[in-house]
């Protein structure tokens, strides 16, 4: 890792913590002054998080998409863009930063933690235009299903926390509505992301191997993930299906994605090995 | 009637995407379970979709709108992949052939082509592949950044031969005929000889290694009840008493090798480092590295279905973007009051 890209990297990461402890004041002592300089904080971490991968791609010649630590800078990067989309279009949601900010943080961990901080060349199979494509859109997608999952649990907890307390909790988020209306929305995101990723990795990987697919182990769980997102889809639009059932389904669909990246593809198989 | 009704409902298009997903997973978990009866959830969606794409034209009527053309338009994606999927292993031919350097492969020899799939209609393609040289690149010496090999292919068409001499590389395939020849990796393949004192040639044979610097292969000489450890040394290298490879060139290609009986297996006969050309000696026999061969695999293949997949990718990615992405109707949202207080102090600030 070059210094200058270890100096964004690190502001980065130190404005994201800073930015965590301000909204987390902001919840704790109701100081909203907190929450408007915890999100100043995250906008110039993002700008420096973008420097990060700006300068990694300029020293590596391809963009960051080899081994945990690229993966979790360009994860990262698409979690805190989305997030950072939906604070600025809806009133409120600024807040979803005492999620997100760890959230964040735990994946670039464990990115600079894991092998792999060096920089190295594309091996062959990944010196393809399908790349781009691919991981582009993947990332999107899981960006956006992250996203969701985090809103989904907020909006579970907002709605069953009376039953439980007594009170209304999270009173400063917006209303269910709103939140079942964005989980929704970010999810038809996610899931043209996801369909654009599978169908570019098909094609790259025909070019490739002379197969559209394998049943890779993350390939499989893509594709159930897939389906279960179609499903959500389907039980949305067609049998207008709303509120807490669809926040569950939202977190059940999400962990579909965990298994496919975080469990699986660790493991052996086309994926496994470099990511 | 009833049943019609039920099999093209939407319940039923969502009961099918339900056990797909569960289907799927459980295949994941326990590949043992997969049968071919269950081919008939992707025919059931494919049937589904259909008629539901019909009655949703009857039912629309003239109230046809973008977002409904979207939506038809992705699921006519979904037909076009299931459809290409189904007719893959009707029409495509695929075949993965291993070639030796200098040696003349015909797609018919199962010693070095192995078919995967052959179509319907037609028959093993009569073609004969020759690889002239491979070629790996790494950078700093351990990196690889490029893998090329250079082929002659003969492939008969109409009673005529043609004759193509071309470089293929990972993610540049080469097109002649219809066929797609795919470089899909390289290696090298040692030849060993095993000999008894009387000279006598018990074994002699051109191995498949992984050949892999960082770990272990074995192979094993049935005619000695002999099992042979192996690691390969490309560029070899002694310090002291350890061994290693200065670069992934075969500039001093060298094996350690460790030698075992199969039902003595505690017991190593024989261990050390040959180089190409040395011997090593034991217990009356001799195991010579007499030789280092470039291999290219290559998966050679011509399926039309190809476009299929394609087509019904930008279907359903560009039925998506009609039907979703005009988001001409605002969020529902009915913002609380401490939200809206905040949200009006905000935009007064940026004002």
């Amino acid at each position: 890792m070059r210094v200058l890209e270890g100096v964004f990297l690190w502001v980065t990461i130190s404005l994201y913590v800073v930015s965590l402890l301000l909204f987390l004041w902001r919840a704790v002592f109701k100081n909203e002054r907190q929450e408007l300089y915890a999100w100043k904080c995250w906008l110039i971490g993002f700008c420096t998080h973008s420097a990060t991968i700006l300068v990694r791609w300029i020293e590596s010649g391809h963009p960051p998409v080899l081994w945990p630590y690229e993966h979790g800078l360009l994860s990262t990067w698409f979690i805190a863009l989305i997030f950072i989309l939906a604070g600025r279009w809806v009133p409120g949601l600024k807040i979803l930063g005492i999620v997100v900010s760890p959230a964040v943080l735990m994946i670039l961990g464990y990115g600079i933690m894991n092998q792999g901080i060096g920089i190295e060349p594309l091996p062959p199979p990944y010196r393809s235009n399908w790349l781009w494509v691919h991981v582009t859109f993947a990332w999107l997608a899981y960006g956006a299903f992250a996203f969701t999952a985090v809103v989904a649990l907020l909006y579970i907890i907002r709605h069953m926390a009376p039953r439980f307390t007594g009170k209304a909790v999270l009173k400063w988020l917006p209303s269910p509505e709103v939140l079942d209306d964005l989980i929704f929305r970010v999810i038809i995101f996610g899931f043209a992301g996801l369909t654009i990723e599978m169908g570019a990795g098909a094609l790259w990987a025909y070019g490739l191997w002379g197969r559209y697919w394998a049943w890779d182990p993350m390939e499989t769980w893509t594709l159930t993930s897939w389906v279960v997102y179609a499903l959500y889809l389907h039980l949305s639009v067609t049998m207008g299906w709303r509120g807490i059932r669809m926040a569950w389904l939202a977190i059940i669909a999400f962990c579909f994605i965990l298994i496919a990246f975080g469990g699986i593809a660790m493991m052996r198989g086309l994926h496994g090995t470099l990511i | 009637m009833k049943l019609f009704v039920f099999l093209t409902s939407r319940v039923f298009a969502i009961f099918l995407l339900a056990i797909s997903a569960l289907l799927l997973t459980i295949w994941r978990g326990n590949p043992q379970y997969f049968s071919r009866a269950f081919l008939v959830v992707p025919a059931f969606v494919f049937i589904s979709i259909s008629i539901c794409i019909v009655k949703r034209f009857l039912a629309v009527g003239s109230r046809r709108n973008l977002k409904f053309w979207g939506s038809v338009v992705f699921h006519i994606g979904l037909l076009v992949i299931i459809a290409a999927a189904s007719l893959g292993p009707i029409i495509r031919f695929w075949a993965t052939v291993v070639l030796p350097q200098g040696k003349t492969v015909n797609m018919g020899d199962k010693t070095f082509a192995v078919i995967r799939n052959i179509p319907v209609s037609g028959a093993i393609p009569d073609m004969l592949i020759k690889m002239e040289e491979y070629k790996a690149s790494y950078a700093d010496d351990r990196f690889p950044i490029d893998y090329a090999t250079q082929i002659t292919v003969l492939l008969k068409e109409n009673d005529i031969y043609r004759q193509r001499v071309e470089a293929v590389r990972i993610n540049a395939p080469l097109w002649l005929g219809g066929y797609q020849f795919m470089l899909d990796s390289g290696s090298f393949s040692p030849k060993y000889i095993l000999k008894d004192k009387d000279g006598h040639v018990l074994f002699s044979q051109f191995l498949d290694l992984s050949n892999a610097t960082s770990e272990e292969d074995k192979f094993e000489i049935p005619e000695a009840g002999m099992e042979v450890y192996t690691r390969f040394f490309p560029d070899m290298y002694k310090e002291g008493n350890l061994y290693g490879s200065r670069s992934p060139y075969p500039k001093n290609p060298a094996f350690g090798l460790r030698i075992i009986y199969k039902d003595n297996p505690f017991k190593e006969i024989w261990k050390g480092v040959l180089k190409k050309g040395e011997k090593a000696e034991f217990e009356g026999l001799s195991l010579e590295f007499a030789d280092l061969q470039q291999v290219a695999i290559l998966q050679v293949l011509n399926d039309p279905t190809y476009w299929g997949i394609f087509t019904g990718w930008l279907l359903i990615a560009g039925g998506l973007m009609v039907r979703y992405l005009p988001l001409e109707k605002a969020l529902r949202w009915k913002v609380n009051e401490v939200a809206a207080e905040k949200y009006m102090r905000e935009k007064a600030k940026d004002l």
